[in-house]
């Protein structure tokens, strides 16, 4: 039984249900939403988190068939500036210490989410495992399973142009590439070749189903309460995400990739795997103004954005020739001066590799930093790594080492586990500069990370390990899970206040959400307590768990403007008080658990007995 | 002097200018002043061409039936492919969130992605118009508009075949629901396309400073962009794994 569009009871601004795929005996259901759900967790982020809740038994395991992965939107998405997909698994690479797989989160921008909901889904839940490759094909509130025994084995890239080929040239396709296909723990799920969701190894659970692609080509409307009042909102929107012209002007020009530069000048980038964190001068090699002489032919945008930031460009000269990439901050970060690379056109045909084999380039670069480090200090031989040369800025080996990876061949097989499993094996003190936070390998916070107490202190609060995108403070970690819910670009939703989006829900809704920012904050933190309260009940122990690489603590930096200060180290003493302070400010008990009280009084007692079992819960 | 000599010569070489299909092609192809073969890297700045350039579209415009015509131009290669034209498009003239009800269309080629904004251009013998059966797709040439009639349409997709058929971009697109053609009306003078073109690359110009200019199939415009724009081929790697 679904709602249908239009019906009695439909939440409009929603389309209203759930695409349901058992791929273990191929069967498809539709699923009303549930309204009061959708209210109390507005969109992607929440709702996905409470369906998380529901729908997964804990201590299921990541690569088990019963285990869902979502994809979800949200109730702007299509609308206005809403155009993000967020996917929630159990991560593979995501765990505590003693190794209990955690939450997995990514989220993607690009064409998919709109058209998925234009096909009459706000999601799609898949659970079970194929016998065989499959894809999923959905069109206007149709789906089905499709055989991709053809599709097997083919690069991202080769993937999005067949099925593109195979079905309609308007089709929209989230894919993975070989490295998913392999179970490679980090591996990503693609888009439209160079946008993906590539957090936590969202591309081996596709990989464990069986599961190479989802197409998605939608042609009904939306039906949303107040379409004039939309309209209207529309210049709104494009006008408040446009007042900063300098920002604005910035973004498109050159894109993200200028944090690089700023981050590594401010001290706070990461280098030679994050033991530093200044580069002077070599930071620019391969900064945005190098992009942009040699290689940048225009820009490339997500759904209905007004301010496109991506830069597509393509490699001209050197071994690489005729290679297409969008060089993004964090992957360039990662590749470039983390590995200490100086060929810029190394790093983009890197960047663009990793997205051709669907491989998280955050993580691929922490990975391979990593190993560089071990290989320097000896704790790695040039036999443990079949040969491989992998020294510091070595392009062509970072290929070679990559390619193994992707191939589980030798040491491959290893670094596909991950730095945390990595680092365990190895051993020799090698996990004392393994920068993972909850076995998730660092992203580039872009306005500082490394020894800057803010941005690593927010990979340790991350429910889904060292991502950059959860959010430094308080403040912006409310804005992180609004901007998520809404499936609106964190680089956007910035520019708006509360009552705007207070304002646009209700003429897509209909309902009275919240109008000020108060209540806009309790409703992130609910959000972000149900993500804690999800992990606890998963086997977390945030005493135990989090916890920061060693080489915060205990080696100063030794290059760039924050040499020989406080700044120089992040304290241990500094760093307990700060979490103190976050447990108390997110209603939390001492050993970082939500309080019974904490948790009535943000409507999620339903999450008390499953968490009695797990944890002792405090009263207040 | 050099004016003069282009007046003279200006029939020999009309023929390369009514073949260019963009603007940012029209001086590359014009001869340079001395007419010397080979190389004419002045040619952009010279007087004579200039003026050449003006003579030559004052004729086109007195030959042009409505010479105040206006279209949606595509520059190249900007479109991001954001497909926020196809959107505004769809809301304002259909009042409904979705692309799938525009009438501009965005297509995407591989590899790059390369994205191709296809909108009618208001060419001037218009194909679709003659081959409509039922007199439901017009121009109107107070208003400069082409208007459907929804009533008379009947949804047999000629129009844009006629349109694919000589050579052009397939203009015309199709209501999803109702099925009726649906063109570019220029938003009565307001393109809200080119309005939150976030790219530089929608704009709304006379057609007579493009002088017999054709619209050309998406695919095509998307090889020209890649000889011109993306000089470096490599095929989309197909190393199996």
């Amino acid at each position: 039984m679904w709602i249908p569009r239009g019906g009695e009871g439909m939440v409009s601004g929603y389309a209203g249900k759930v695409l349901d795929v058992n791929l273990t005996d191929g069967t498809v259901e539709k699923t009303p939403i549930d309204p009061t759900d959708a209210k109390r967790f507005l969109g992607a982020r929440g709702t996905v988190t409470k369906l998380l809740w529901d729908r997964m038994k804990p201590g299921t395991q990541a690569f088990s068939p019963r285990s869902p992965i979502m994809f979800f939107t949200g109730p702007l998405t299509g609308l206005l500036n809403g155009n993000r997909t967020i996917v929630r698994f159990k991560s593979p690479l995501a765990a505590t210490s003693t190794g209990l797989n955690l939450m997995g989160h990514a989220s993607t921008g690009g064409n998919w989410g709109p058209e998925l909901k234009y096909a009459g889904f706000d999601g799609i839940v898949v659970t079970g495992r194929a016998d065989d490759p499959v894809y999923i094909y959905v069109k206007d509130e149709e789906a089905e399973i499709r055989s991709a025994k053809h599709l097997w084995g083919c690069s991202v890239f080769e993937t999005e142009v067949k099925l593109k080929e195979e079905i309609d040239p308007f089709v929209r396709v989230l894919q993975i590439g070989p490295a998913g296909e392999n179970l490679v723990r980090y591996a990503c799920i693609n888009q439209e070749y160079f946008y993906s969701a590539s957090r936590c190894g969202g591309g081996a659970i596709m990989g464990s189903k069986k599961l190479k692609a989802i197409a998605v080509r939608g042609t009904l409307a939306i039906s949303v309460d107040n379409i004039d009042e939309l309209v209207a909102l529309e210049d709104t929107f494009v006008r408040m995400l446009r007042s900063d012209a300098a920002y604005v002007y910035g973004r498109y020009r050159w894109g993200s990739t200028t944090a690089n530069i700023s981050s590594s000048d401010s001290s706070t980038g990461p280098l030679k795997n994050w033991r530093e964190a200044y580069w002077g001068d070599d930071i620019e090699k391969g900064g945005p103004l190098q992009w942009e002489s040699r290689c940048r032919i225009k820009n490339r945008g997500c759904f209905g954005c007004p301010t496109p930031c991506n830069q597509l460009g393509i490699i001209r000269e050197g071994p690489w020739a005729g290679t297409f990439d969008i060089p993004d901050y964090d992957s360039t970060d990662l590749l470039h001066p983390n590995c200490m690379v100086t060929d810029p056109n190394g790093v983009y045909a890197l960047s663009s590799f990793l997205d051709s084999v669907g491989l998280d380039s955050i993580s691929t670069g922490n990975t391979l930093s990593w190993v560089m480090e071990c290989y320097e200090k000896g704790m790695l031989t040039r036999e443990d790594l079949d040969g491989v040369e992998l020294t510091w800025g070595n392009v062509p080996a970072m290929f070679q080492m990559v390619r193994k990876i992707v191939r589980r061949e030798g040491i491959g097989d290893l670094l596909a586990e991950g730095i945390r499993m990595a680092s365990e094996k190895v051993g020799k003190g090698s996990d004392r500069f393994a920068m993972h936070c909850k076995g998730v390998e660092w992203g580039v916070g872009g306005a500082g990370n490394n020894r800057d107490q803010r941005e690593t202190f927010c990979y340790v609060m991350s429910d889904r390990g060292g991502t950059h995108m959860y959010g430094t403070t308080i403040e912006s970690q409310n804005r992180c899970a609004i901007a998520d819910s809404l499936t609106m670009c964190i680089r956007n939703v910035r520019f708006l206040d509360a009552e705007v989006i207070g304002k646009a829900l209700k003429a897509a809704t209909g309902w009275d959400y919240f109008s000020n920012q108060e209540e806009w904050d309790s409703l992130a933190h609910r959000l972000i307590i149900l993500e804690r309260a999800w992990n606890i009940r998963e086997g977390l122990v945030p005493e135990r768990d989090d916890i920061l690489p060693e080489r915060v603590f205990t080696e100063p930096l030794t290059l760039g403007p924050k040499t020989g200060t406080a700044a120089a180290i992040y304290d241990r003493k500094k760093f307990e008080e700060d979490k103190q302070k976050w447990y108390k400010a997110r209603g939390c008990d001492t050993h970082g658990i939500p309080t019974k009280k904490t948790l009535r009084d943000l409507d999620l007692a339903f999450a008390i007995p499953a968490l009695k079992e797990v944890v002792n819960l405090e009263e207040n | 002097m050099g004016n003069l000599l282009a007046v003279v010569d200006f029939p020999r070489y009309c023929h390369l200018v009514w073949q260019s299909p963009f603007l940012n092609e029209l001086p590359h192809n014009l001869p340079s002043r001395h007419f010397s073969h080979g190389h004419s890297t002045a040619s952009t700045s010279s007087n004579s061409v200039k003026w050449l350039k003006r003579w030559y579209l004052r004729v086109e415009m007195n030959q042009m039936e409505n010479p105040m015509q206006v279209f949606v131009y595509h520059a190249l290669p900007g479109c991001s492919g954001c497909r926020i034209c196809e959107k505004m498009c769809a809301l304002s003239h259909e009042k409904e969130y979705n692309p799938a009800y525009s009438r501009i269309k965005v297509y995407q080629f591989y590899p790059g992605p390369i994205d191709v904004p296809i909108v009618c251009q208001y060419c001037e013998d218009r194909p679709c118009v003659g081959a409509c059966p039922t007199g439901a797709l017009t121009y109107n040439s107070e208003t400069y508009q082409m208007t459907v009639d929804e009533d008379l349409c009947n949804s047999c997709k000629l129009c844009n075949q006629a349109c694919i058929d000589e050579g052009r971009g397939g203009c015309v697109t199709f209501h999803p629901k109702k099925g009726t053609a649906m063109i570019c009306d220029l938003c009565d003078g307001d393109p809200q396309c080119v309005e939150y073109c976030p790219s530089n690359t929608l704009h709304f110009l006379l057609l007579s400073r493009f002088p017999k200019r054709l619209p050309k199939p998406a695919k095509l415009v998307a090889s020209r962009i890649a000889d011109q724009f993306y000089p470096v081929k490599k095929n989309v790697d197909s190393e199996r794994w």
